[in-house]
This record gives C-alpha cells, sequence and structure tokens, in this order.
C-alpha cells in the first residue's frame, strides 16, 4: 500500500509526523546515493557514511524543502554535498576502488566467457569513468543513470544551466578518448 | 536526402538525445541526415552502456532502520527537555551572577549592601521605564501613520522568528 504513495505524498505526511513514512523514502533511494557516493569516494564505507549522513541531513532539512522540487534530484545534491564534505575531512588519498571490488556477478546468467569479456568491458568503462573529474563525473552519472535535466544537474554543481551541455559533451569525448577504440564520426 | 552541410553541432544532437531540446526542425533534419543518425544511435548506446555498467553496482545494506533509530534518539523529549534544561540553567545562571556582582561589588564599596541592591532595583526599574518609553514611542509613530519604524520593526521580527525557527528544526 505505502509502495503507490509519491515521494511528494511521502514527504509531506512526515512533514505531518508520520515519521515511519522516511523510512520508505529510505528504502526507495538509499542505493541510488550508495552508487553514487562510491564512485565519487571510491571507497564502500565512506560511501555509506555519506548516505547515512545524507538522509538525516535530508530528515532536518525536509521543512526547507519547497513544493513541488524532485526529492530524488533533491537529495541526490544532499548525497554530493555530503561526498564533499567526506573528502575534505580526508587527509590521505584513497586508492581508486578496483573493478572487482564494485562488481557482483553473483546473479549473472552469462557464461564464464561472456562474464570475461563484459568484464574487460568494464574495466574500460570504469577506467575512463575515473579519469573525469569529480563534477564531470557526478554529472555524467545523474544524467545517464538518474535521468536527471540539465536544470538540476545545474543546481546540484552550481553550474550555469547553459554551460550544462558543453560539460557533459566534453566529458564524453573524454571517456570516448579513455576507450579502447572508442570515437564517433561526425564528431 | 542528407543535408549534411546543415548538421547541427553534435551538443545540440546532444541535447536532443537528453531530452532536453525539442527542435521539429532538428527532428527532421535528424530523420534525413544518415551521418546525423549515426551520431543518434551512439548516442543512444555509450548511454545504454554507462547506465548497465552503473546498475550493476552492488548494493549496499539496508540503512532504513538505523537511520531512524538515530533520528528517534534526537526527537526523543528526554533530549529535548535536556536542552530546554540546560539553556534555562545558563541563563539563570548569567542572570544570578550578574544580580550578585551587583550586590557583592556593594560590599567592597563604602555603603551597605542594602543600598547597592536599592540602587539595582533601581537601575531595572529605570530600564523596565525606558523600554515601556520605547515601546510607547513606536506605538505613538505607528498611531500617526509613519510607514517605517512599523515595518520595521515587522521585518526584524520576522526575521528573529525564522532564525529561532529554523535553529529548533535543525537542532531536532
Amino acid at each position: 500500500m505505502e509502495e503507490q504513495y509519491t515521494d511528494s505524498q511521502l514527504v509531506t505526511q512526515v512533514l505531518q509526523g508520520h515519521k515511519n513514512s522516511f523510512s520508505l523514502l529510505i528504502q526507495r533511494h538509499q542505493q541510488a546515493s550508495f552508487k553514487l557516493s562510491v564512485v565519487i569516494l571510491q571507497n564502500k564505507a565512506d560511501a555509506e557514511d555519506a548516505v547515512g549522513e545524507a538522509f538525516i541531513k535530508a530528515f532536518n532539512a525536509l521543512p526547507r524543502c519547497r513544493i513541488g522540487t524532485n526529492f530524488k534530484s533533491w537529495f541526490l545534491t544532499i548525497t554530493y554535498n555530503c561526498c564533499q564534505d567526506i573528502l575534505r575531512k580526508r587527509k590521505k588519498t584513497v586508492r581508486q576502488l578496483t573493478l572487482e571490488e564494485i562488481e557482483d556477478n553473483s546473479g549473472s546468467m552469462d557464461s564464464p566467457l561472456q562474464i570475461v569479456i563484459n568484464r574487460e568491458e568494464k574495466k574500460e568503462i570504469w577506467a575512463a569513468l575515473n579519469q573525469l573529474n569529480l563534477e564531470d563525473r557526478t554529472a555524467m552519472i545523474m544524467k545517464y543513470y538518474y535521468g536527471s535535466s540539465y536544470q538540476e544537474i545545474a543546481d546540484t554543481l552550481k553550474w550555469p544551466l547553459g554551460t550544462v551541455a558543453s560539460k557533459l559533451n566534453r566529458a564524453r569525448g573524454k571517456m570516448r578518448r579513455a576507450l579502447k577504440g572508442g570515437g564517433i564520426d561526425g564528431e | 536526402m542528407e543535408n549534411s552541410h546543415l548538421c547541427p553541432p553534435s551538443e545540440t544532437i546532444q541535447s536532443w538525445v537528453d531530452g532536453e531540446v525539442e527542435d521539429i526542425g532538428l527532428q527532421i533534419h535528424i530523420t534525413d541526415c544518415k551521418k546525423c543518425q549515426a551520431l543518434v544511435s551512439n548516442l543512444h548506446r555509450e548511454n545504454e552502456m554507462l547506465f548497465q555498467f552503473l546498475d550493476q553496482i552492488p548494493l549496499m545494506p539496508d540503512l532504513s532502520n538505523k537511520i531512524m533509530s538515530r533520528l528517534k534518539e534526537h526527537a526523543n523529549p528526554y533530549h529535548e527537555m535536556h536542552s530546554l534544561f540546560s539553556y534555562l540553567l545558563v541563563t539563570s545562571l548569567s542572570l544570578a551572577l550578574v544580580i550578585l556582582h551587583y550586590i557583592f561589588t556593594g560590599l567592597l564599596s563604602e555603603e551597605f549592601w542594602p543600598v547597592t541592591l536599592a540602587k539595582f532595583l533601581y537601575l531595572v526599574s529605570s530600564l523596565s521605564h525606558t523600554v515601556y518609553a520605547t515601546l510607547k514611542y513606536f506605538l505613538a509613530r505607528t498611531a500617526v501613520g509613519e510607514p517605517l519604524l512599523p515595518a520595521l520593526s515587522v521585518v526584524i521580527t520576522a526575521i528573529l522568528i525564522n532564525i529561532v525557527y529554523k535553529r529548533r528544526i535543525s537542532n531536532a
């Protein structure tokens, strides 16, 4: 029954005092927040911390959340800011996560050979993604995984709206150059 | 028929693929231009590749119980009462120290402490009278239609209420 409520309805319920509705919001958005955090922080433990902190901040900031705001994008902004806070507190550079540490083939129906082939492709994608700077990486994930609009990306990363398209275009170009055999005709 | 010389920049095609641009002319051009169709096809393929890759990042353990426990702890009435009690205690102690200062510094002077206490009480009553006179002045200005002072008072009050309200929410 609770699955039928939209994010806006759940937010309204929380503001009316039904705090348990926030639990449903957590279950809906924690994985998305975690994936963004892992890619930014390159560390699963820090990513979990960032997600936890982001939800606490989101709860406290709910009364200030404007009506009609897309909760998912708003929450991703909070997650991004929490990741920034953790990065600032870090005293030393954390080594980049390897693909083996993040991939999960346990549910894969592919043959072993296909898994190896896929892994090679994934390694290239992961390496190409990590070549981008933090903001470009976040923008790519927000757009092409979460389907955020250019306006939402601009709000999160504090970019001028008119530059989002060109920055995404440049980020894609960097990824293509980093990928083996990449390149698009007509560029 | 290809109109390759009219091909828009790849950035524009990307924005169109991203659903940020609605341009009938562009759509018609893409329909007619094989070069742009190839670009659109590659963009879709890249988007799909990135999506599939990110979708395979493993899930994290469910944090909902842990987070709700933390939120309940902060919302604990005891916690709120404790905060209020601490606030009242600090305020009361500060006032008490001020009063004691005026009373006991009287002992160091040549006057008797009841005289100093009387002086202190006179000071408090003067202050109350000053506050009253100030309020009366504001009300008088309002009565004659002076807009600035009442407006300023409302604005300052709104700002203070907003600050206090936000502080209470952030401490929840």
